[in-house]
């Protein structure tokens, strides 16, 4: 089913613009950061309200944090790509709902889950594709 | 009633009575695909017949209300008020919730797929793959998504690790896989099931049954456009990926590796032609001779018509 339209940032769908620029500064800086170590790279925003910022997305579970003496230092628990995908997945569910087993989108998919317990399975194909390709690199 | 409303009645009673009649034979295919009848023949034969059963009440109910329709037009007398029996009513209730029903599904799966393609589109960027003219978008999702979503305009997503974790000639086969479903028009398919309702549950088995079939397909025709040890060696090696938690959003269905493992083992085996598209001609030939004994039935249909609406008065 086509859709038309620009591409939407989902995050901007579960986040606060602010929530979202405290976000990208920290996976900017590819490491954790105290309040007084972000603020420099959230240009414009009190010390209080990037305080409660960064204590709002911990609580969200979006941020980790741990004390380093009397500060807290925050980083995220996800890369920038694992939560969208997170959040993209997550979006689908809540529209399907509980009856999701019942209306799938029209889509059809290249391999469906396996289980861990397949490994064996897959393993032995493997083997057998492999077989199967020495055979064809030997043959005159 | 007037001869308006009784029309009214008699189309939703028709449509019910339609959606009876296709799934008796969604029951019937049912029944003969669980005995293993359908797999001695080829998976295009087989996807074929799975898919007419699936869509028979759609089918009975296109064919029998503009019959019905016409012969009502046809014989009716104008400015009649005639009171129908019970029965009338009551499948015209039936023929409602169905329509309802179907109305309510499409839209539903409308909304999921438009859906899935904007979060999709959202989480992703465009790309390309090789060997895939249309639109393709890499996805960052967990789950090694390889997937056309639409009907009209398919739009193909790979996940970040498919395209990373494949080479290009792999991927080129797994495009192929894809083109032929779009080429073969199974997410139409897919649509049309989705929106005809399931009330005996028949469907729902017999779209897995047809589901395995448009895959064995589409894997021989990957396998006639390329090479069948590097599709089996993709297939493997996205199914690797696929291997852990099942993923919050939803897959056509849970299966195990034992579906990838006789996919694997076919597409190992000796090459064979997937088969060409059936003829037209029968077809073309056979629908003016269709039309011409509907037209002549209208007269009996007609009679049916009037018994169905004094029925049980």
């Amino acid at each position: 089913m086509p859709f038309a339209g620009p591409p939407v940032n989902p995050l901007s769908r579960v986040f606060g613009a602010l929530e979202l620029r405290v976000l990208e500064a920290l996976w900017a800086r590819h490491r954790g950061a105290t309040v007084r170590e972000l603020a420099p790279d959230v240009a414009g925003v009190a010390y209080t309200t990037l305080m409660t910022t960064l204590d709002r997305l911990h609580r969200k579970g979006v941020l980790a944090r741990e004390k380093a003496g009397r500060r807290f230092v925050y980083h995220p628990r996800l890369t920038r790509e694992q939560l969208l995908s997170s959040v993209a997945g997550d979006a689908l569910s809540a529209l399907l709902g509980p009856r999701a087993d019942d209306l799938r989108p029209v889509v059809s998919f290249f391999v469906d889950a396996v289980s861990n317990d397949d490994r064996d399975v897959l393993d032995a194909l493997d083997a057998l594709i492999r077989e199967r390709r020495q055979a064809e690199d030997d043959a005159p | 009633m007037t001869s308006g409303w009784l029309g009214v009645l008699l189309g939703l009673a028709t449509l019910a009575l339609a959606h009876l009649a296709g799934e008796v034979v969604m029951l019937a295919a049912d029944r003969a695909a669980a005995r293993g009848w359908l797999d001695r023949l080829g998976p295009r034969t087989r996807a074929g017949l799975l898919l007419q059963a699936r869509l028979a009440p759609l089918s009975c109910a296109a064919l029998a209300v503009p019959l019905v329709a016409l012969a009502f037009w046809r014989f009716e007398p104008s400015g009649v008020v005639e009171s129908p029996g019970p029965i009338l009513p009551l499948l015209s209730m039936a023929g409602a919730w169905l329509t309802g029903s179907t109305a309510r599904r499409a839209w539903r799966t409308a909304r999921t797929t438009r859906a899935l393609d904007r979060a999709w589109r959202a989480a992703g960027e465009r790309t390309r793959i090789p060997g895939w003219s249309g639109d393709a978008w890499v996805v960052g999702t967990p789950f090694p998504v390889v997937a056309v979503v639409g009907c009209r305009r398919p739009v193909l997503f790979v996940a970040r690790d498919v395209v990373a974790g494949c080479t290009p000639a792999e991927l080129a086969v797994i495009a192929a896989h894809e083109r032929a479903h779009v080429e073969s028009r199974d997410n139409l398919a897919r649509m049309a099931f989705a929106w005809v309702p399931d009330v005996t549950g028949a469907g729902a088995r017999l779209e897995d049954c047809w589901s395995d079939a448009a895959e064995t397909l589409a894997d021989l025709r990957a396998r006639h456009a390329g090479d069948g040890l590097t599709l089996a060696q993709a297939l493997t090696r996205v199914a690797r990926m696929a291997a852990g938690p099942v993923p919050s959003w939803p897959v056509s269905a849970l299966i195990d590796a034992g579906a990838i493992e006789t996919r694997v083992r076919r597409l190992l085996a000796p090459a064979s032609a997937p088969g060409r598209s059936p003829a037209g001609v029968p077809t073309v030939a056979v629908a003016p001779l269709a039309a011409a004994a509907a037209l002549l039935a209208l007269p009996t249909v007609y009679e049916a018509a009037e018994w169905l609406v004094r029925l049980g008065r």
